[in-house]
């Protein structure tokens, strides 16, 4: 019994460590965006290393994931016979939710996986105290623009998921279904509404938000070498994904 | 320049420093001695403000470092050179640009100045032409002299070194420990040499503390060192069968 009472104090612990460490690091972070010092080379090789090398995988996942969709709803489409809607349902569920969720998915897992890895190790190789001693402060100089980096990048290729996602459906739904590009385009651009679009993004924003801030925070206190890099890895990607679906969750209930 | 006043501190529930209090004069070097774990890179770290010590004071010149601000911290920092143990080269910079980043960094030059500082400095730690390399390419010497000149390059007044020839061999050791001198000698230099190398120390250092098992055990002239029977027993190796 006493064991069992151990197991969950230090569970709730733990918890509450994280979730302080988390708080206080983002307190620290729209503190710095107050007054931020960003270095102009820094931000330039974060914003390329998370975008444009994020971009192939971006679209061949979105193409494909479009092409799934298409197939899973072509039974129904044949039995309905509902050729006119398939480009607004389409639509609607690629730019509200299948857009932002699969790249912030797969943003997650590349891009914030291999941030939180490469700030442990920073940390742990005393590269971060160097920064320090050299009088410049980590925050501004490393966290910063890698936090900004991805909620651009994740906001710009939601825009080129959607785009793949919808080329791979429309391709799809032709080839399985017979439904004619020119009355998919019709029906998407008809019923599919600017505010469709813009839910999509504020989530796109909010998941490169959750993801850089918790990428970032893992990788600044790993404790513990490299044992304690793999750690802080593993419960970055486990938050970023929870994170995500948090937010998907609040957004969707406020912007509905 | 330096001064530390009982300076007590625990990890968890272990004692990593125990009421320690040295000094080192300006323009001293000071070499710190004492087995692994015994504290020395904790001394260094809190001489900088990288950690905050439980109880006790620390200045570095007339600023105490204790309870400090970070805001506060950086400009004590500027006046600080830190060489560190496992070398703390940014991995993903040139070397050119490792060297060059503290001056870039705090606008203290322009590009073409920083460019022509940073060549000079690294002909001085005899390195020359190596600015376009990646720390990944260079040798655990190479990477240790590139370290100094990075530490150096903005003209510190205080010189901390976090055992600086861990895994040399002695002749790349004595010219690290001739360039260090060199280099500290140049500014008039105030510095701390944590190191297992005691035959360099005893050349190279003006006082010597030794520290065992987070207590300071002694503190004196190297003169005065070498008639500690302790002391000598840890530099020497003989005696503590």
């Amino acid at each position: 019994m006493t064991r069992l009472f151990a197991r969950v104090g230090g569970g709730v612990l733990w918890i509450s460590e994280v979730v302080g460490e988390l708080t206080l690091f983002t307190w620290a972070f729209f503190t710095a965006m107050l007054k931020p010092r960003i270095d102009g080379r820094e931000m330039w090789r974060n914003l390329h290393r998370v975008g444009v090398r994020s971009l192939p995988i971006v679209m061949v996942t979105a193409l494909f994931a479009g092409g799934i969709a298409a197939v899973q709803v072509s039974t129904y489409v044949l039995k309905f016979r509902a050729y006119e809607v398939v480009g607004w349902g389409f639509g609607f569920v690629v730019f509200r939710e299948m857009g932002p969720l699969l790249v912030g998915l797969m943003f997650s897992g590349r891009v914030g996986a291999h941030n939180t890895a490469e700030l442990g190790t920073m940390k742990v190789t005393e590269q971060i105290d160097a920064l320090r001693i050299l009088a410049i402060d980590p925050l501004h100089y490393l966290v910063l623009p890698r936090v900004i980096s991805m909620v651009v990048m994740m906001t710009l290729l939601n825009v080129i998921g959607n785009v793949c996602a919808l080329g791979g459906g429309m391709l799809t739904a032709y080839v399985m279904v017979g439904v004619d590009p020119y009355v998919f385009w019709n029906s998407f651009t008809e019923y599919v509404l600017l505010s469709d679009f813009l839910n999509g993004m504020v989530k796109a924003a909010a998941f490169g938000l959750a993801i850089g801030l918790y990428s970032c925070a893992f990788g600044m206190t790993v404790r513990g070498g490299a044992a304690g890099v793999g750690r802080a890895v593993n419960a970055s990607v486990v938050a970023a994904a929870t994170g995500i679906f948090v937010f998907d969750y609040i957004i969707t209930a406020v912007l509905q | 320049m330096i001064r530390l006043e009982n300076v007590t501190l625990r990890f968890g529930g272990v004692t990593v420093l125990d009421g320690v209090t040295f000094s080192v004069k300006a323009g001293e070097t000071l070499g710190l001695v004492g087995a692994g774990g015994s504290g020395k890179s904790v001394v260094m770290k809190l001489i900088c403000g990288l950690i905050e010590p439980d109880a006790g004071r620390i200045f570095v010149g007339e600023d105490e470092v204790t309870g400090m601000t970070e805001t506060a911290l950086m400009a004590v920092r500027g006046r600080i050179g830190m060489i560190f143990q496992n070398y703390a080269l940014f991995d993903d910079l040139t070397v050119g640009d490792n060297i060059g980043f503290p001056l870039g960094q705090l606008g203290e030059a322009s590009p073409a100045e920083i460019a022509e500082r940073t060549a000079r400095r690294l002909a001085q730690v005899h390195l020359p032409g190596i600015e376009h390399q990646y720390p990944r390419e260079l040798s655990g010497g190479m990477k240790k002299r590139v370290c100094l000149a990075r530490a150096t390059i903005h003209d510190p007044r205080i010189m901390l070194c976090d055992d600086p020839t861990a895994g040399l061999d002695p002749v790349t050791t004595h010219r690290i420990f001739r360039l260090l001198e060199q280099l500290r000698e140049e500014n008039s230099a105030t510095a701390l040499i944590a190191s297992h190398e005691t035959v360099f120390l005893r050349k190279f250092c003006d006082t010597i503390a030794y520290l065992e098992e987070g207590r300071l055990i002694f503190w004196g002239t190297v003169a005065e060192a070498e008639e500690s029977p302790r002391v000598m027993a840890f530099m020497t190796g003989e005696g503590l069968e």
